[in-house]
């Protein structure tokens, strides 16, 4: 191998190391918001199930309004 | 000489060996990071979570909204029951359509029952403010159920855009 080819192959190494680490932040990223979902619809049946108690008599009404917010 | 030149392109080889080694499994490595990304990637799912959450934030305007006028007085005892009457059914489709949520595959079409559950939703909301009598309680809670209209339309758009 030539010089030439070595630091052409180190440029290729170094564009395939940047991808990998950019495809990890992107699994790590994709995978906490997967959990995030899950947590989000039972944290709504739980919302729902709280207000249909309170308007069908299944619990007293709260003076505070829940509400969720999804960042 | 000989021997020196033999050494030199021996060790020359072994490194170009070990680099092509090297890559060929860094491009296998990063090939298989990015299809589990693509495996993982849901986005159509992870919209219909978003557009449950401001669903349900919009419903809960409406029965706040409507509580408030109650306590108020500008709804009468028996406008607030019939107006309870059909909150819950609106209520209940609601907890549906993110029952239709959970439920739903990882990296599936958007299922069929959300579309029927969100219409019926939009039905079950346009109901709600018909028995009301004209005026500025009305007007308050048909300006909830207008939001709440624009909440179920991006959810629809799901649709248009082929579920996934």
């Amino acid at each position: 191998m030539t010089p030439n080819e070595i630091t052409a192959l180190l440029a290729v190494i170094g564009e395939l190391v940047t991808r990998l680490s950019e495809a990890i932040v992107a699994i790590r990223q994709t995978a906490a918001d997967l959990g995030a979902d899950e947590a989000q619809l039972a944290r709504l049946d739980a919302l729902y199930a709280e207000r249909i108690a309170r308007r069908t008599g299944g619990a007293p009404r709260s003076a505070t309004s829940h509400r969720v917010s999804r960042s | 000489m000989r021997q020196r030149r033999c050494y030199s392109t021996c060790s020359t080889s072994f490194i170009a060996g070990l680099v092509r080694v090297f890559l060929f499994w860094l491009i296998i490595g990063e090939a298989l990071m990015i299809a589990g990304a693509c495996v993982l990637h849901d986005h159509g799912r992870h919209q219909a979570v978003i557009g449950s959450t401001l669903l349900y934030e919009s419903l809960a305007a409406i029965q706040d909204t409507e509580q408030t006028l109650f306590e108020a007085q500008q709804l009468s005892a028996d406008q607030h029951r019939a107006f309870n009457a059909r909150l819950v059914p609106v209520l209940q489709t609601g907890r549906d359509v993110n029952a239709v949520i959970v439920a739903w595959p990882t990296n599936q079409p958007a299922p069929v029952e959300l579309l029927t559950l969100v219409t019926q939703i939009r039905a079950l909301t346009e109901d709600l403010v018909t028995l009301l009598p004209e005026g500025a309680a009305k007007s308050l809670l048909a300006g909830k159920v207008l939001a709440a209209h624009g909440v179920i339309l991006g959810i629809l758009a799901l649709f248009a855009g082929g579920g996934v």
